[in-house]
């Protein structure tokens, strides 16, 4: 096939995906995963180098923008609530399900260290879609939630760079490098949107896709990941981007039309329906590791924190969600071999799985309710008067 | 005898119908008339909070739309409206919404979904009036 007709197959699907998506309000991610599942098992998706190269940096923007979304304000607020709990949340399951990979399964260290990580994860999205959808974004409580998911994610993504790296000259030129580029990069950037912002050329994209570009280039030379310096670039500019929103409309519309469909199909794609049936019981048990692993950590120490019991389920519930970090650790296993098809399709489904099933029993029994006051605007509302 | 009521709004031509039977109640019985648009098709399990962005603000603008519209309609007759706009499944939000504003009646205008649809996905106005503390009107 030659790559014109290749890239068709590609865009088909993620177009397909995209209508299903917005006919079932499910995230694309999600549609696209599936899509790639089938186009993977029967009609024989090809991956090329260039396919590889829009996936890879898909994932990496993708990062960026999970870590450009954080609420600096909320994490000053609860600062050691947010880093205790984010931190045990990203600690327990990360050593359970090693653990369990490693002596239960006996999986080579390599593998078991991928699904340690992968399954560490909190999916800060599900968590923001829910909180958006519900309201708490609002709330104290949400906003705690979020600033926890953010603490554990940046556990996850540290010890993605950190576990595979060579610790050579390299690493120490990426680790000075890295630290100088993302103390001058906040102030930088202020000045150059500022002043070159909203130009058709996009300048300021560009700008963006230069560092993360570089400073992934860096990553690799180390051995290390470059997700963990997009992860970091998008803690440092989070305020700056959220002060040109214009840029982000169209940062959004490149990475969500050209680059994640070629990330969430390749992810997809790998998924082998043979190895989901016959890996159903290891399913189960990884899902029951990471859910007991959360449980463990994170629903004592809310309750330490004074929250009551319901709320206390929900934010353990809500931190036990994963996706993308999830699924990028897990290919980032297979792409480097420390994991075989086998078990990067098992630790995928549990991601997956990890997503739908936490979120469903937390909004079904224990969604914190949001009282109105008498004459108060309803918090998730847009109230206009007209007399 | 109504105090307070509460305009279940899409802006489907049901709607529209239930609009107008509301304002006529408000302006009747003297009645505070809220309107209120529930967000369907926010999507779930995003994979990043910009997907929820993006199609939240597409909402938002939508819905804005329609209650300037109904607000437009609610004025031209002299009606004081206050419009909300919130995100969720209408069936068991809107209910909710009116307990919590003390409304003591939900108007609702009537889609008219096969029968089948109503027996697969259940009818809205059946959800409304199930979880619902107050008098429920539905407007053919």
């Amino acid at each position: 096939m030659n790559q014109w007709l290749t890239a068709a197959l590609w865009m088909g699907l993620a177009l397909a995906a995209s209508i299903v998506s917005i006919r079932l309000a499910i995230s694309v991610a999600l549609i696209e995963i599936l899509f790639g599942v089938i186009g993977g098992n029967f009609l024989g998706l090809q991956e090329t180098p260039w396919v590889n190269f829009l996936a890879g940096f898909g994932s990496v923007l993708l990062t960026f923008l999970a870590g450009a979304e954080i609420e600096p304000d909320a994490l000053r607020r609860h600062w050691r609530p947010v880093l205790t709990v984010g931190f045990i949340s990203f600690l327990l399951p990360f050593l359970g399900a090693m653990a369990f990979a490693r002596f239960a399964l006996h999986w080579p260290w390599n593998g078991a260290k991928i699904a340690g990580i992968a399954l560490s994860t909190t999916s800060v999205a599900v968590v923001y879609a829910v909180m958006v959808e519900t309201g708490l974004n609002k709330q104290d409580v949400g906003r705690f939630i979020l600033a926890a998911c953010f603490v554990t994610d940046l556990g996850t993504v540290l010890a993605l760079g950190a576990a595979f790296a060579d610790y050579n000259a390299w690493l120490a030129i990426f680790a000075i490098v890295t630290a100088g580029v993302l103390v001058a990069v906040p102030r930088f950037t202020r000045w150059f949107f500022g002043v070159l912002s909203g130009h058709v050329s996009e300048p300021s994209t560009k700008l963006i896709f230069l560092l993360l570009f570089f400073l992934g280039g860096l990553a690799a030379q180390a051995n290390s990941e470059a997700v963990l310096t997009a992860y970091l670039l998008g803690l440092v500019v989070a305020s700056v981007m959220a002060e040109h929103h214009e840029m982000v409309v169209h940062m959004r519309a490149t990475v969500f039309t050209l680059l994640t469909p070629f990330y969430f199909l390749k992810a997809g794609a790998y998924v082998s329906l043979r190895s989901l049936w016959l890996g159903l019981g290891l399913i189960a048990l990884f899902l029951l590791v990471k859910g007991g692993a959360k449980i463990a950590g994170v629903y004592p120490l809310t309750r330490l924190y004074r929250y009551d019991r319901s709320t206390a389920w929900y934010t353990t519930l809500m931190m036990s969600t994963g996706l993308t970090f999830g699924t990028i650790s897990a290919l980032f296993g297979l792409a480097h071999h420390y994991i075989d098809q086998g078990q990067y399709t098992v630790l995928v489904t549990v991601v997956i799985l990890s997503a739908v099933i936490p979120t469903l029993i937390a909004q079904s029994y224990f969604r914190p309710s949001i009282e109105l006051q008498e004459g108060e605007p309803h918090p998730l509302s847009v109230t206009q008067e007209v007399r | 005898m109504y105090h307070r009521i509460l305009l279940a709004y899409d802006g489907s031509p049901g709607a529209d119908k239930a609009l107008r039977a509301a304002i006529r109640a408000a302006k009747e019985q003297g009645a505070e008339l809220h309107l209120l648009a529930v967000e369907e098709g926010l999507p779930r399990y995003a994979a990043t909070a910009d997907e929820m962005d993006a199609v939240k603000e597409q909402k938002d603008t939508y819905y804005q739309r329609l209650c300037d519209r109904a607000e437009m309609e609610a004025q031209l007759a002299g009606v004081p409206l206050t419009s909300h706009v919130i995100a969720g499944h209408p069936s068991t939000v809107i209910p909710e919404f009116a307990r919590k504003l003390g409304c003591d009646l939900i108007v609702a205008g009537f889609h008219g979904h096969s029968a089948l649809h109503a027996r697969i996905f259940g009818s809205t106005c059946r959800g409304i009036i199930f979880h619902s503390d107050c008098s429920v009107l539905v407007v053919k």
